[in-house]
């Protein structure tokens, strides 16, 4: 999932400004593959362990002070769009901050903030979108 | 072709593969036998019965599922149960062999399907 400039990025009770893209990765911890006795090739594959990470991308006008506590656990919510006429879409995910990145070049500075996204039972997919 | 073991294809709902480990003979201590770890050399007493592995991952919906392949396999572990013909994936078949041991390796695997990793080992035994 990519947004691109979304509307109003909320993390718990603080309001990130100036964000400029949000995408959401899912990545495999724990892949099995598996071999039958017949051949060569892989006959069973699945994802038996998940990850959603959720990239943040801030852009800085001027000095902050601002940055997120590495560990901290809140509910992120954005807003984008599917298109003109399809209306906004709001994003929810319940998110551990992982990591804070900045970048700063003679163009301008940018911080990229990266969350785990927490599942509620380990089995509902941590990423809500409603229209 | 799928594998049988008394002509019930146990592991068929996954992926398996058949080891069949080292036959040699087997070699004791002199020591072990008379106590006297000052007693040099060793000696031939007969030769390892033959022991056959099954390496493979049950694959189920359910975990009631999974359940039953499970225990339809450690049934086959029970002393009071006979022996049978294990075949492999290829008809190579061999006769007098029980189960000997089921051992799950780890936790039950959830992805889009519930599996678990396991070795199965059997043998023959002169007792079977």
């Amino acid at each position: 999932m990519i947004v691109l400039r979304p509307d109003e990025v909320r993390f718990g009770d603080s309001v990130w400004e100036g964000v400029v893209r949000v995408t959401v990765d899912r990545l495999s911890s724990r892949t099995i593959d598996d071999w039958g006795g017949l051949g060569s090739h892989v006959v069973f594959v699945d994802v038996v362990r998940q990850r959603v990470v959720i990239r943040v991308t801030q852009e800085i006008d001027g000095d902050d002070f601002e940055d997120p506590i590495l560990g901290e656990q809140n509910e992120l919510s954005f807003r984008g769009s599917k298109g003109s006429d399809a209306g906004e879409v709001i994003v929810e995910v319940v998110g551990v901050v992982d990591s804070v990145m900045n970048k700063v070049s003679d163009f301008g500075a940018t911080r990229t903030i990266t969350l785990i996204g927490v599942s509620s039972d380990g089995v509902v997919d941590p990423i809500e979108v409603r229209s | 072709m799928t594998s049988l073991y008394k002509e019930v294809d146990l592991f068929g709902s996954g992926p398996h593969r058949f080891v069949v480990l080292d036959g040699r003979r087997r070699i004791i201590a002199q020591a072990t036998v008379s106590g006297d770890v000052t007693d040099a050399g060793t000696f031939e007493s007969g030769n390892y019965e033959l022991r056959v592995e099954v390496h493979g991952r049950l694959v189920a919906e359910t975990d009631l599922a999974l359940w039953a392949l499970r225990d339809a396999i450690v049934a086959e572990s029970l002393w009071t149960v006979d022996s049978g013909v294990l075949e492999d994936h290829h008809g190579h078949q061999w006769t007098g062999m029980k189960l000997l041991k089921f051992e799950a390796a780890g936790s039950v695997d959830r992805g889009r399907a519930l599996s678990l990793g396991y070795v199965a080992q059997f043998g023959v035994l002169l007792t079977s």
